[in-house]
């Protein structure tokens, strides 16, 4: 029910805006024809796009957001989530939305062509040594287009 | 300037009503991730509801699920429309139930601040608007007003207190993000670490500042002229456009309070 919650909330925002660099959380996929023959990771979200034709309209830009918001919200649940029960995080709702944003994107992205296999994970690197090791904190299993 | 106060809210009403076209040609033009198929498929958000009542789940089936979200926002754009020809407070609250139904479509996670804003600014509106003869308008338009200065100043203050950005390094992370297309333009103007400190206190003293739009209403016009810019910029260098319209349509609660 923290659907709910949040549409309360947001008539009492907190006005929080790029106050700190924090982490850069990254969704990347591989994919391949077989479980054992999956390629290289890749990012599952291309960048946002600069332009000045999207000034006004952008529902790409739009979906970016939502997308990149999502997936921190997955970030929270996974770090407020049971450390000794991580595959519980499977059964919540916004797993299976990322899970539907991995197979999006891969089609849209052309990685692969049906049917495939895939399997995503979640890194979390600090925005002022991106170039580091990232750490993986989601390994999700893998899974048949 | 003797403006009315509900004049000045059938103004905001208008802004909003433009803003909520552009929300709802985003939503048309996305329908493939909300589909059967797509990303934010109606069959999985609905398990959020489970402990709804059976009417409750029936409503929002009914409003949400993939293609009838697709007519939904349809039925945003035309009553943004009947807004923009006349801004009656029926019309303002149906819109704020369609805007509180995407948040839960999108569970609370579609445009962060502009849909925060979005919500108050469609409910005080509406309030002020439909109790028109009463203390409503001005309660509607000092309180709109305080919620765009604070989330200025608010923004700022934090920013303020933050090393990172008193150094201007938080400026550079923002800028060159892998999150946002490269610009070379950028690589090369956040090299210079003055350049980035003193982005940076720009930035700042434009936020914390802001709430002195009040003073009178020659400060507001500057702050307002500087709030667009601002605005602008953030729509093309973080993909921001939707607080365009948004904070405008707050500006004139704001000017009119610089008038008392």
């Amino acid at each position: 029910m923290k659907s709910w919650y949040v549409v309360f909330q947001s008539f009492f925002p907190s006005w929080k805006f790029f106050d700190d660099a924090g982490s850069e959380i990254r969704l990347s996929v591989r994919v391949g024809p077989s479980e054992i023959e999956l390629g290289g990771w890749v990012n599952c979200l291309t960048p946002i796009p600069r332009t000045i034709k999207t000034i006004f309209i952008n529902p790409q830009g739009a979906y970016l957001h939502a997308a990149r918001n999502l997936v921190t919200r997955l970030s929270f649940e996974i770090s407020d989530g049971d450390e000794n029960r991580p595959e519980k995080i499977v059964e919540k709702t916004t797993y299976k939305i990322v899970k539907n944003l991995v197979r999006y994107q891969i089609a849209d992205l052309k990685l692969a062509s049906a049917p495939f296999y895939y399997q995503f994970r979640l890194s979390v690197s600090s925005m002022e040594h991106l170039s580091r090791d990232a750490d993986h904190i989601l390994m999700s299993s893998v899974y048949e287009s | 300037m003797q403006t009315e106060p509900h004049i000045v809210l059938q103004l905001i009403a208008r802004l909003l009503a433009v803003l909520s076209v552009i929300q709802g040609v985003e939503f048309l033009r996305l329908s493939s991730v909300t589909g059967s198929q797509g990303v934010w498929r109606w069959a999985d958000i609905e398990s959020e509801f489970t402990n709804a009542s059976v009417v409750t789940k029936q409503i929002l089936r009914f409003l949400l699920k993939d293609r009838h979200f697709f007519y939904l926002n349809l039925f945003r754009i035309f009553i943004a429309t009947a807004v923009l020809v006349s801004p009656q407070p029926v019309l303002l609250t149906i819109l704020l139930l369609i805007h509180l139904a995407t948040l839960l479509r999108w569970l609370g996670n579609f445009n962060g601040g502009s849909d925060y804003l979005t919500s108050i600014l469609l409910l005080f509106t509406s309030l002020g608007l439909y109790f028109s003869d009463s203390k409503m308008p001005v309660i509607s338009l000092w309180y709109i007003t305080f919620q765009v200065l604070f989330s200025y100043f608010k923004a700022g203050w934090l920013k303020l207190k933050t090393r990172n950005w008193q150094n201007g390094l938080a400026i550079r992370e923002f800028l060159n993000s892998p999150a946002y297309e490269k610009i070379q333009i950028f690589d090369r103007l956040t090299k210079s670490s003055t350049i980035n400190t003193f982005n940076s206190w720009v930035v700042i003293a434009f936020e914390v500042l802001f709430p002195l739009s009040l003073v009178n209403k020659d400060l507001a016009l500057i702050f307002m002229m500087a709030g667009l810019l601002f605005h602008l910029i953030n729509a093309y260098v973080f993909g921001l456009n939707r607080f365009i319209f948004t904070w405008l349509a707050g500006y004139p609660a704001i000017y009119w309070c610089s008038l008392r």
